[in-house]
């Protein structure tokens, strides 16, 4: 059976839109007889990303979160993989990053170390949003341009399509909506558009796809 | 990321100002952001704002490539 | 190419939202790409200055 591991911390505004924004990624692998396992909020933290991905095969993994050129962040932004360390653990996973910079030098470290591909940004991942959504992040008309396509990419993978196919999905979206903000005049979110598909990166087997 | 100069910070400024108020940014690992809060980071010239500077001026001189194909 | 050519160049083929995008600020007054269209269409002595700053900043 295909397992994902999913991560969503929820402790800043940022990661309350990730965390909610990835919620129908879950329903859709359940759908498809993917086992998930959801390691939200405060459960997001290394220990127990560390057991999970020690113990299960868990096909595809999906981090949500903050981090850095070497890290992947989780509850707090406490590291949960950290290049040098532990990156071992992504061994023959297709993995997914929206970890600011991750795939910058997490992502080459975590291919060298066995992991099938690692897809993510290879620097600031930016969205524009607005505060007043807050409690309804789904309903943010400014925060889909960027998070729609953010999903798009998992959608595409649980889906069969390969990595490349996936990749290829995601910034074609992230063009055409750069496209809409520049009709409605909304200059802001189409320059931050521009800024996350020009570091939107994939490092290894473009080629793999969910078995 | 090199110090900003003044006509940088000033262009950067400028062109922060057509943020609505009512939107915020979120810059990835640096946090969430008001068009208020951008604006003083870049006029300090601190990390943020070097980014937010860096950012701004990348995407302008995208442009001579043409941004759109 | 001349730094006008350059910059017709580029302001021909730009989104027109972007158009309305400040690009230098010159002598304390911000300039968009519409309003350094006038001043390098009329060949003003400004331009020369515009012109010369925008290709030391890279945008041209």
């Amino acid at each position: 059976m295909t397992e994902l591991l999913i991560t969503r911390p929820e402790h800043d505004d940022t990661t309350h839109y990730l965390s909610n924004w990835s919620k129908e990624i879950i329903d859709i692998a359940e759908n498809k007889n993917i086992k998930v396992f959801d390691i939200n909020r405060e459960k997001a933290i290394k220990k127990n990303v560390e057991l999970r991905l020690n113990k299960m095969s868990c096909d595809l993994t999906f981090f949500n979160g903050h981090g850095d050129f070497n890290v992947i962040g989780g509850h707090n932004n406490e590291p949960l993989i950290i290049g040098g360390e532990n990156e071992g653990l992504l061994k023959s996973k297709i993995v997914y990053a929206i970890s600011c910079k991750s795939a910058k030098e997490l992502g080459p470290k975590s291919v060298k170390a066995g992991a099938i591909s690692y897809t993510g940004f290879d620097d600031d991942f930016i969205f524009v949003y607005e505060p007043e959504k807050i409690s309804r992040p789904l309903n943010d008309n400014t925060a889909k341009l960027f998070l729609e396509p953010s999903q798009l990419f998992m959608k595409s993978l649980i889906k069969g399509n390969s990595v490349r196919e996936g990749v290829d999905k995601t910034k074609k979206l992230l063009a055409d909506n750069f496209l809409k903000a520049l009709n409605d005049n909304d200059r802001d979110s189409a320059k931050y558009l521009w800024w996350d598909l020009k570091h939107f990166v994939s490092h290894g087997d473009v080629d793999a796809k969910l078995q | 990321m090199s110090n900003l100069s003044e006509d940088i910070k000033e262009l950067v400024i400028f062109r922060l100002e057509s943020l609505h108020s009512n939107k915020k940014i979120s810059i990835g690992s640096h946090g969430e952001f008001s068009k208020e809060e951008l604006i003083e980071h870049v006029r300090k010239g601190d990390d943020i704002g070097k980014k937010i500077a860096d950012i701004e001026m990348e995407f302008l001189r995208a442009l001579k490539e043409g941004i759109v194909s | 190419m001349t730094l006008k050519d350059k910059f017709l160049n580029i302001y021909a083929n730009l989104p027109l939202a972007l158009r309305k995008e400040t690009i230098i600020v010159s002598d304390k007054e911000p300039l968009t790409w519409n309003a350094v269209y006038v001043e390098v269409f009329n060949n003003t002595k400004k331009s020369e200055k515009i012109l010369k700053r925008l290709e030391e900043l890279r945008i041209i």
